[in-house]
């Protein structure tokens, strides 16, 4: 993931703050990645399974959470995944969902980053 | 999850979140909350929304398709098959939906819809006016004069007050009759005394379950107001409905019924005639359907907001530009609707990397694929449209759709009198849809040109035993007895292939 995008996680956690406050924020990010973890984990293991129902919704919940916490390129890459298993491809994606867990190593640099900086007291 | 942190009082909407992402529901539900002051409430899977919809009255529900185990579409197909809920207001919310979803989430009926990931901003500016005037309908407030109700008087509307504790119920009767009467609301007899004494209403629906001040006492206690001489009250009631009203008391009964069209004639029947005739195939009153079916249906087909708005689009006259077509058949009422689409070429080559996930390269060089695609959304709008009219009495058989590029200085004679709407979306989508209303000739066929589809104008009958209804469409079989009959010609409907 770009440094860029790890400005968007924090530019959308300013965004929030500004809007809700910092309890309102930690909340959200925190549900985001019990979340996410549980997506990650579903698409790796719907893959190995060859489970295409459970792998596209996984990808699906992926891209529109993560665009909520401000991770716009984690969820455009959740998105192109979804059409591709959508699209009977989902054989042809080991390379996307390895770059897809990598990517989100690095969201969740930035989300505890950002809820570093944002903790209350 | 329930959040409320808006002040919870009798006016605050009460909305139900099902959404499998709790970080979606989680935002949604703090938008509803802190930025449009709703109360609400938030499950993560269908089961556990159909369960609180058992358990508790919602105003509103927002809906996320793509779930497991019990999808969107099947919440909706339950929340409709219930009766306490099948008139409940649903927002779906959807990225990337399919035709096939698209066109039963239409069918079902559905309030508006959201696109994920949604922009808070835009949606909070989306939703602020949409929940206000839901909230106008739902939650009554007494003691005030609703805006409309003078001018609604100097249009010669009547003005039709209906008291009933069921929110769902209330919401029906404004859908149903609400462009024929100016509608007031209460929730409880009390509330209906009030606003008979504020509004002086022309007729009075009254349910048997009013709660505070019941229905024979709210209706004996009107009959002694003087300045309520004029008053009709009705009660409705179901089927076998054990109900203690007195008849002396009510001027007729009415079925408490959710199908429009029954209960539209139960109306009819009670108010004796008295009142205006319901629209038949008037074009204005094609207006909102043909509104919220093509901002809905282009909307989830595109995976964007497509709002309604004042300018109209201009073609060039020099450009090629496409235009679509379907029509609704009306045999019974002898009338055809065509709705037309129409918009330019950049215009439809953006909805196809929308609609078909394309590159603009690749859209610009796929326009039969495009074009298809539009065929389909002017079909599920045509159906939703077909369906509004089904509501109202009105059968008409849904054609196919036919889309074409042709120069704007062409299709400008295909363009017509009737309603029409422009309508705007994200990267410069800008189009116009309108319907016109034609009357439905018959000319003479001679047998030997019969084709399958065609319909018959008149009734026929060849003799022998063999008749034919007027309106039978004609298939294989029939035509062959025809040609078996010696019948020299046929009078049949002009010619519309319907689906």
């Amino acid at each position: 993931m770009s440094n860029g995008s790890q400005e968007e996680i924090m530019a959308k956690a300013e965004e929030w703050l500004g809007e809700a406050g910092a309890e309102f924020l930690l909340k959200l990010f925190g549900i985001y990645a019990a979340e996410a973890d549980k997506c990650v984990a579903k698409l790796r293991r719907s893959f190995d399974e060859k489970d295409a129902v459970g792998f596209t919704q996984a990808a699906h919940t992926l891209k529109s959470s993560s665009a909520n916490v401000g991770a716009a390129s984690f969820s455009t890459l959740a998105k192109e995944i979804e059409l591709a298993s959508r699209g009977g491809r989902m054989a042809e994606l080991a390379g996307q969902v390895a770059r897809l867990e990598e990517e989100y190593l690095q969201v969740k640099i930035a989300l505890e980053a950002a809820r570093a900086k944002y903790a209350v007291g | 999850m329930s959040v409320s942190l808006a002040a919870m009082d009798e006016s605050t909407l009460k909305i139900l979140v099902i959404d499998d992402s709790s970080t979606d529901a989680e935002t949604l539900s703090y938008l509803l909350t802190k930025r449009l002051g709703c109360h609400v409430e938030a499950v993560h899977n269908g089961l556990d929304g159909l369960n609180k919809l058992s358990e508790t009255a919602f105003d509103l529900v927002f809906l996320d398709v793509v779930m497991p185990l019990v999808d969107g579409v099947e919440v909706l197909k339950e929340i409709r098959a219930w009766p306490k809920t099948a008139h409940l207001p649903v927002v779906i919310i959807s990225a990337n939906t399919d035709s096939k979803t698209v066109r039963s989430l239409i069918q079902l009926k559905i309030f508006d819809y959201v696109i994920k990931p949604y922009n808070a901003e835009k949606l909070v500016r989306r939703f602020s006016a949409k929940l206000a005037a839901l909230k106008s309908r739902l939650k009554v407030p007494i003691s005030v004069r609703l805006p409309g109700e003078e001018s609604a008087r100097k249009q010669g509307k009547e003005i039709v007050l209906v008291v009933d504790e069921d929110a769902n119920f209330r919401h029906f009767f404004v859908e149903t009759l609400g462009r024929r009467f100016h509608v007031l609301e209460a929730a409880n007899g009390a509330q209906g005394i009030t606003m008979c004494l504020e509004h002086t209403p022309d007729f009075l629906f009254a349910g048997s379950r009013i709660g505070l001040f019941g229905r024979d006492r709210m209706a004996a206690k009107l009959r002694h107001i003087p300045g309520l001489a004029g008053l009709k009250i009705f009660a409705v009631d179901a089927d076998g409905e054990d109900n203690s009203a007195e008849s002396s008391t009510f001027d007729g009964r009415v079925k408490r019924v959710f199908v429009a069209q029954a209960f539209i004639e139960s109306v009819d029947q009670c108010l004796g005639g008295g009142a205006a005739a319901p629209p038949k195939g008037g074009l204005e009153s094609l207006y909102q359907p043909l509104v919220s079916a093509t901002e809905q249906v282009f909307g989830m087909m595109m995976s964007t907001e497509v709002c309604v708005e004042q300018n109209r689009v201009k073609l060039d006259p020099a450009q090629p530009a496409t235009y679509g077509a379907i029509d609704l058949v009306g045999y019974e009422e002898r009338k055809r609707i065509t709705i037309e689409f129409r918009c330019d070429r950049a215009c439809v080559v953006a909805m196809a990397m929308r609609m078909l996930q394309m590159e603009e390269a690749e859209a610009a060089n796929n326009l039969e694929l495009a074009r298809n695609s539009l065929a389909e959304v002017l079909n599920i709008i045509g159906g939703r449209v077909n369906n509004s009219l089904g509501e109202v009495g009105q059968a008409f058989f849904l054609g196919l759709p036919r889309v074409e590029e042709k120069t704007a200085a062409d299709g400008a004679a295909a363009l017509s009198k009737g309603v029409e709407a422009s309508f705007s979306a994200a990267d410069g989508i800008h189009f116009s849809v309108s319907a016109r209303l034609d009357d439905l000739s018959a000319c003479r066929v001679a047998t030997a040109d019969i084709r399958e589809g065609m319909v018959l104008a008149n009734a026929v009958d060849f003799g022998g035993g063999m008749k034919l209804s007027k309106g039978r469409r004609l298939d294989a079989e029939v035509i062959a007895e025809i040609g078996r009959s010696g019948v020299g010609e046929i009078e049949v409907f002009e010619f519309v292939q319907v689906n």
